[in-house]
């Protein structure tokens, strides 16, 4: 029973240091990234989703009557800005309103027919 | 059991608290040497501690099903006639078992979270996983060293004391391990807020990776509350269900602070603004659970829970010491790095009404602490120990809570940065126009109880914000995507869970308010009665019909028998009970209540004590509106907080190999409510 007991308890101290060691066994100078197999995400991309679902966000409220066309448009350009800046920072190519708008679909018409600022990029 | 046996659980422990406290060095090793290799091993030492926390957990669960009563903690929670449901629930019935049962889910959040969260945000990571571990070397340290369940008697007890008759309750079967599962889980976040600190990153890529750490010990928390309010409504028998209990206080407390952390950070997701406050809310938010823990183990205040405290609060008391003081040293040596680039635009504004949503919520967090607290407090003072009670509580929190019941209403009815006055007038018409409606109709009612009038003002206020959300969602949603009505209704709710199962939350808190205002209803008689006495308690009709003993396995109770019927309707029967365990040392005494409850109220009846002779007893009968609110508005608000919580993930959080397809059909979804 002792002898049972004792090799029971040196097992499982083997394989704790076994798990503890593994990672160690791989050659070293692996490129970073806490796990192996697993690519690491950009946290651009998180942002970019952040900022698509934003636009989307923004649009239904517009929708919804609680913001301001003004506002809406206001809001509106400076999201989609920022999104065409991350989608070119992560996919490259030109980066372009008209590619956000693919991604998020356009802008409400009654919000395009209130006069933007200049440098503001059209909704519609 | 041999001795010889409970060695292996025992080494269990010592591995857990060596397992832990290398997998904290290894992390933060890993994360300044930039080398993945410790990373790496730091993370397996997380899944180690599940797998050893779990091991040491299996083997006190088989020490209480055989009855293995040389182990001490065995001896003092169970006997061999306690029902085998409750020798499971005698595994946390004391403190020993409760601390491995919170090292066992720490262990398991612990290993969800890195698991979860492999292949993502490689600066912040490592830092949660030394966090995790450090917290739990913190745990593994007290099992092994202070509060070990795996003690031994110098001889075999042919009988245990047996579980505390009040722990013999179906509920606690779920409210302690809810309760554990919400005040862990706050760990999770607060690993991310401190690696947030550590690497400098704190923009909102942490809230966003912390929120739905944070949504899940919030819904824990919103279930073992309201398990344990209705644990006190059917086992300690005087008629209510949350009596201000420090114990209590200490659950509810960062229940208000988590609920506040979830709503600021989406003002920093959306603006990026309450950078200090979000990270100082969930330091404060953890530290309140420790804190719990601390006045529950400590007994340093009377409590109705003293059934589990032990030597230990001064150990949680100085590890809280040390959380506090150590985050408070780093988050003001990045104050820089936590100025907001922007700022407020406008008093009307949605994040400024999340503001004063947070601002109420730590308010009453803070008047609960006040409260509980305030017994040291003025001891440490004056010298003399003031306690105080209920009326304290409910004079400082029901305005409080009346206008966060406002403002659940208000919050959703404004646009983010502002709102202009047309918006205004056409969001806030319709609930404005239902609160006035229903506070007409409570006046007309008769009803002159300023709170209760003021509850069903807001309530009707509250809920018709939540339809009109629902309404001109669906009528947004169906112009957008040219829907039908029920169509564009269901992807509404489907495709933005977040949003709407806040709104659900809110529905279920409303509830929760109207239950609380039927306590200004309470009808209550106590007195004694005999075999045929009748009485009238409010609209019920009550007849003693008799005083039986009932012997069971390990009590014996006293049951009382009264006919009840309301309004000259029909006839139910109620059965209080008091019970006498006998297994214990001494004998314990404990209280079953009968509760017939319908709808909208409760007919409850305790039995206080048979009289002399046996025939007759003294009982106390209450009749309590509303009550059933209470437990439907908490399950609406588990239920709305599970719905925001299995929010879609964009396709780019699921398998990272499959990114690039994955995220185009997310971006096409993001158009909300999405294609």
């Amino acid at each position: 029973m002792t002898g049972l007991l004792i090799m029971g308890i040196l097992l499982i101290c083997a394989a704790v240091l076994f798990v503890l060691a593994s990672p160690f066994r791989r050659a070293p100078g692996e490129p970073a990234g806490p796990e192996a197999g697993v690519p690491v995400r950009p946290a651009a991309r998180d942002e970019k989703e952040r900022l698509l679902q934003g636009i989307a966000d923004l649009r239904f409220d517009y929708e919804a009557g609680k913001i301001s066309a003004a506002d809406f448009d206001d809001e509106n350009a400076r999201l989609r800005a920022r999104a065409a800046a991350l989608l070119e920072e992560l996919e490259g190519g030109p980066s372009t309103a008209e590619r956000v708008t693919r991604r998020v679909g356009s802008a409400p018409t009654s919000a395009s027919a209130v006069p933007a600022p200049e440098g503001r990029s059209s909704p519609g | 059991m041999t001795e010889a046996t409970i060695l292996i659980p025992r080494l269990l422990l010592a591995l857990l608290l060596g397992v832990s406290g290398y997998g904290a060095w290894a992390s933060w090793t890993g994360a300044r040497r930039r080398d993945t290799r410790w990373i790496r091993s730091g993370r397996n030492a997380v899944y180690l501690n599940l797998a050893l926390a779990a091991g040491a957990y299996g083997f006190l669960t088989w020490y209480f099903l055989t009855d293995a009563f040389q182990v001490a903690y065995v001896a003092r929670n169970s006997s061999t006639l306690q029902p085998l449901l409750y020798k499971f629930s005698a595994v946390w019935g004391g403190m020993d078992g409760s601390v491995l049962l919170w090292a066992l889910i720490l262990a398991g959040y612990s290993a969800a979270c890195v698991y979860a969260t492999r292949g993502r945000s490689p600066a912040l990571l490592p830092y949660v996983t030394a966090t995790l571990c450090a917290v739990m070397a913190f745990f593994a340290a007290v099992l092994v060293f202070a509060s070990n369940p795996f003690r031994t008697l110098a001889f075999e007890p042919l009988e245990g004391a047996g579980l505390n008759p009040l722990l013999q309750n179906p509920g606690m079967m779920i409210h302690p391990p809810s309760l554990y599962l919400g005040y862990v889980g706050w760990t999770v976040p607060f690993a991310f807020a401190i690696a947030a600190l550590v690497v400098r990153k704190l923009d909102a890529e942490w809230v966003v990776a912390a929120r739905k750490w944070a949504l899940v010990p919030w819904i824990f928390l919103t279930l073992g509350n309201l398990l344990g309010a209705n644990w006190a409504y059917v086992e300690l028998g005087w008629g209510g269900y949350w009596g201000w209990d420090p114990v209590e206080n200490s659950a509810i407390l960062p229940w208000f602070l988590g609920s506040a952390f979830l709503h600021s950070i989406l003002i920093q997701e959306k603006r990026d603004m309450l950078r200090t406050w979000n990270v100082s809310l969930v330091v404060i938010t953890f530290c309140a659970t420790i804190m719990g823990t601390f006045v529950t183990r400590s007994g340093i205040i009377e409590s109705v829970h003293t059934f589990s405290e032990s030597p230990v609060g001064p150990i949680f008391l100085g590890f809280l010491a040390v959380l506090a003081l150590g985050s408070a040293a780093l988050i003001a040596s990045r104050a820089d790095l936590l100025r907001s680039p922007h700022r407020m635009e406008s008093m009307l504004s949605r994040e400024n009404a999340f503001l004063f949503n947070n601002l109420l919520l730590v308010g009453i967090a803070f008047a609960i602490w006040w409260g509980t607290f305030f017994p040291i407090l003025s001891e440490a003072v004056t010298g003399r120990r003031i306690s105080v009670g209920p009326p304290f509580f409910n004079q400082v929190i029901a305005p409080l809570g009346l206008a966060l019941l406002a403002l659940m209403g208000i919050g959703p009815l404004l646009a983010w940065r502002r709102s202009s006055g047309p918006q205004i007038r056409r969001q806030f018409a319709w609930p404005v126009a239902a609160g006035v409606a229903a506070s007409l109709a409570g006046l007309v009612a008769g009803r002159r109880e300023p709170y209760a009038v003021a509850t069903f003002t807001f309530a009707a206020f509250t809920l018709t914000t939540v339809a009109q959300e629902l309404a001109r969602g669906t009528a947004a949603r169906g112009r957008i995507h040219g829907e039908p009505r029920p169509l564009a209704l269901a992807r509404l709710v489907s495709r933005n869970r977040r949003r709407y199962g806040g709104y659900v939350v809110h529905v279920g808190a409303t509830c929760v308010f109207l239950g609380l205002a039927g306590n200004v209803y309470v009808t209550s008689r106590e007195l004694a009665l005999q075999p045929g006495q009748r009485v009238r308690v409010g609209e019920y009709d009550v007849q003693f019909e008799s005083l039986k003993m009932r012997r069971e396995p390990n009590y014996v109770a006293a049951v009382a028998e009264l006919a009840v019927s309301r309004g000259g309707g029909g006839v139910r029967y109620a059965h209080p009970e008091k019970r006498i365990y006998a297994a214990a040392a001494e004998e314990q005494v404990a209280t079953e209540v009968a509760i017939d409850g319908r709808l909208l109220e409760d007919f409850y009846a305790i039995l206080l004590e048979p009289l002399p002779g046996g025939a007759g007893a003294r009982v106390k009968l209450v009749v309590n509106p509303l009550v059933g609110l209470v437990w439907l508005g908490g399950a609406v608000m588990v239920l709305g907080g599970v719905l925001s919580l299995t929010t879609r993930r964009p396709a780019g959080e699921r398998a990272p190999r499959g990114m690039s397809r994955a995220s185009l059909r997310a971006e096409r979804e993001a158009v909300v409510p999405g294609a």
